[in-house]
C-alpha cells in the first residue's frame, strides 16, 4: 500500500532542491525512486557507456551534460529517451589538463555528424547546444541541427575545427540564435562570414566569437556590419590579415558593448579613434598585444561616456601621461589591466593620481 | 427561487455524511468544486467523497482563513500556514490526499513544503522510518532497492 500518490509525491519533491536530499529521496523505496526519476530535469553524466542502465528512469529531462567521449549510439539513446531536452552540453574535456590542447581530442568513436543529426531530429525543443571541442562534428551535423532546432538560442562550436563555410550558411538562416561561438574553427573564410551575415541571423545575434579564425580578412569583417544588435564580438588572434580597414568597419556596429581585439598586430590608432567616435555604448575593450596602437589611440577614449574596462597588456607604445589623461577624461572607466613590467615606466605621481580616481589599475 | 444568501452558500457533504455550509467563495478555492459549480452540475449539496468530516473541517478552516486574509499581511498568513500544517503524520497524509484530490493549490503547496522540510538533510534510513515506518519490514524484504547505479556514473 502506498500512502502518497505519485502526483502528491512529485509535488513534495518539487520543494526538495538539494541534490543529496533528492538522492536520499530516490532511495527510500521503489515508488519514490520512480517519482524522483519522472520529476528529474537535469543530469550530468560521468559514464556515458552505462547510460542504458539509468537513463530510462528520467524521461522528462530538460538538460543533459557530459564531458566524456559519447558514441553515436549513446547520443541517439539520449534523444529517444528524453525528447523534451532543451539543453545539450557536450563541451568536451579530459581530466588531464595542461597538455597541448590539440593532443587531447576525443577519440574515433566520439559523436559525429550522424549522431548529431539523429539527436536534432528527435529533440526539437533544443535551445542551448554546446559542442566545444567535439572535433568530429562537421558541417553536415550543424546544418541538420539548425534545420531541426528552430528555437536554438545558444550554439557553441568552439574548436570544432571541421566546421566550414557551408555550416555558416545554414547558421545564417537560424531565426532565434543569440550566441554563436566559432572559436578556433580555422577553416571558415570571408565567404562564410558573408553568408552568416546575410540571413535572418543578422537580426537576432547578440554575441559572436570568431577568435583564432585566422583565414578571416578585412573583407569578411565588412559583412559584420549587417548584424543589427550585436553587443559582443571576439576577434582575438584572428591573425595579421585584420587591419584598420576591418577595424573601422567594426566600429560601424553601434550596438557593440564588449569587444576583444587581442593580438591583432595590424590594428592601429585609426581603429580606436573610430571606435571611440561611433560605438557610444562600448563598455569593455581588450587590446592585449595590439602592438601597433599608441598613446594617441588610447587618448581617443577621453570623454567616452560608457567605457568601463580596458585591457592594455603587452601594448608598448604609450606613456604614463597618455594613461593619466584618459583616466581623468573618461569618467566611467573603472578597470585597466596592464603589464607588471610597465609599472616602472609610469611615474609614481601619475599612479597616485590614477589611484585617487575610481579606476583600478590591475598589474598582471 | 432561492434567496441571494442561499445562492452564495454551498453545502459540502463529507464521506461519512456530515454536512458543512460554506460560502461559495471559500468552496471554490478547490478547483474541483469550482469546475462543478461552473458547469452547474452541482446541486445544493456537493458530495466530497474520500474526505471525512475531520479533514474536511480542516480544509475549510484553511480556505476560510485564506479567503478572509486576502488583504492581510502576507507574513500573518505565512505564520498561519506553518502552524496549520504542523500536524501529525496521519493528518498530513489525509490532508495532502484531500488537497490533491480537490485541487486546493494553496493548501497543497503549504503541505508539500512542510513534508519536504521533513525530508531535507535526513538519511535514507531516517526518511524510511519517518514515512514508511509501518511498512519498513515489507520494504526491506520484498521492495528493497538494490542500488544498481553507482555514484560515479552521473549526478
Amino acid at each position: 500500500m502506498e500512502r502518497f500518490g505519485d502526483d502528491a509525491l512529485g509535488l513534495i519533491l518539487k520543494w526538495v532542491d538539494d541534490p543529496n536530499d533528492r538522492k536520499s529521496f530516490s532511495q527510500v523505496c521503489k515508488q519514490w525512486l520512480r517519482v524522483e526519476g519522472l520529476n528529474r530535469l537535469s543530469i550530468r553524466v560521468f559514464e556515458p557507456d552505462l547510460l542504458i542502465n539509468f537513463l530510462p528512469r528520467f524521461p522528462n529531462l530538460v538538460s543533459f551534460q557530459s564531458k566524456k567521449v559519447i558514441t553515436n549510439a549513446n547520443i541517439e539513446l539520449v534523444s529517444k529517451t528524453c525528447p523534451k531536452l532543451e539543453v545539450l552540453n557536450l563541451n568536451y574535456s579530459e581530466l588531464r589538463c595542461n597538455l597541448d590542447e590539440f593532443d587531447d581530442m576525443p577519440g574515433l568513436d566520439d559523436v559525429n555528424d550522424y549522431g548529431l543529426c539523429a539527436f536534432a531530429s528527435a529533440c526539437n525543443k533544443l535551445t542551448n547546444v554546446l559542442l566545444r571541442r567535439r572535433c568530429r562534428i562537421g558541417s553536415l551535423g550543424v546544418i541538420s541541427l539548425v534545420h531541426f532546432a528552430r528555437k536554438l538560442v545558444n550554439l557553441d562550436l568552439g574548436r570544432c575545427n571541421k566546421i566550414t563555410d557551408e555550416a555558416l550558411q545554414a547558421i545564417g538562416s537560424a531565426t532565434s540564435l543569440r550566441v554563436l561561438n566559432l572559436q578556433g574553427c580555422w577553416l571558415i573564410t570571408d565567404r562564410g562570414l558573408a553568408s552568416l551575415a546575410s540571413g535572418s541571423l543578422s537580426r537576432t545575434l547578440k554575441k559572436l566569437v570568431i577568435a583564432e579564425c585566422d583565414r578571416i580578412t578585412d573583407d569578411g569583417l565588412l559583412h559584420l556590419r549587417e548584424f543589427h544588435c550585436l553587443e559582443e564580438l571576439n576577434l582575438g588572434e584572428c591573425g595579421p590579415k585584420v587591419t584598420d580597414t576591418g577595424g573601422v568597419a567594426i566600429a560601424g556596429i553601434q550596438t557593440l558593448k564588449r569587444l576583444n581585439f587581442s593580438w591583432l598586430i595590424n590594428l592601429s590608432d585609426a581603429t580606436l579613434v573610430a571606435l571611440a567616435q561611433n560605438c557610444l555604448n562600448l563598455e569593455a575593450v581588450d587590446l592585449t598585444g595590439c602592438e601597433s596602437i599608441t598613446g594617441y589611440g588610447i587618448r581617443a577614449f577621453v570623454n567616452h561616456e560608457a567605457l568601463k574596462e580596458l585591457v592594455l597588456v603587452s601594448c608598448l607604445h604609450f606613456s604614463g601621461e597618455d594613461l593619466e589623461e584618459m583616466v581623468l577624461g573618461c569618467q566611467t572607466l573603472r578597470y585597466i589591466r596592464l603589464d607588471k613590467r610597465r609599472r616602472m615606466w609610469i611615474p609614481n605621481e601619475i599612479q597616485e593620481i590614477i589611484s585617487n580616481s575610481l579606476c583600478w589599475l590591475d598589474w598582471t | 427561487m432561492s434567496s441571494s444568501l442561499e445562492k452564495n452558500m454551498l453545502i459540502l457533504r463529507s464521506s461519512d455524511g456530515e454536512e458543512f455550509i460554506v460560502p461559495e467563495v471559500v468552496a471554490v478555492m478547490s478547483k474541483a468544486i469550482k469546475n462543478m459549480v461552473e458547469d452547474e452540475c452541482a446541486s445544493n449539496t456537493i458530495p466530497v467523497p474520500n474526505v471525512d468530516a475531520n479533514i474536511l473541517a480542516m480544509v475549510i478552516e484553511f480556505c476560510k482563513k485564506h479567503d478572509e486574509s486576502e488583504a492581510e499581511a502576507a507574513s500573518d498568513l505565512k505564520t498561519f500556514d506553518s502552524e496549520f500544517v504542523n500536524r501529525g503524520q496521519e493528518a498530513l497524509y489525509d490532508l495532502i490526499t484531500a488537497a490533491n484530490f480537490r485541487d486546493v493549490k494553496e493548501l497543497l503547496d503549504a503541505l508539500c513544503q512542510n513534508v519536504a522540510e521533513m525530508i531535507k538533510g535526513k538519511s535514507v534510513h531516517h526518511i524510511r522510518i519517518q514515512f514508511l515506518g509501518y511498512q519498513l519490514f515489507e520494504i526491506l524484504t520484498s521492495n528493497f532497492i538494490w542500488n544498481i547505479w553507482c555514484d560515479r556514473d552521473f549526478d
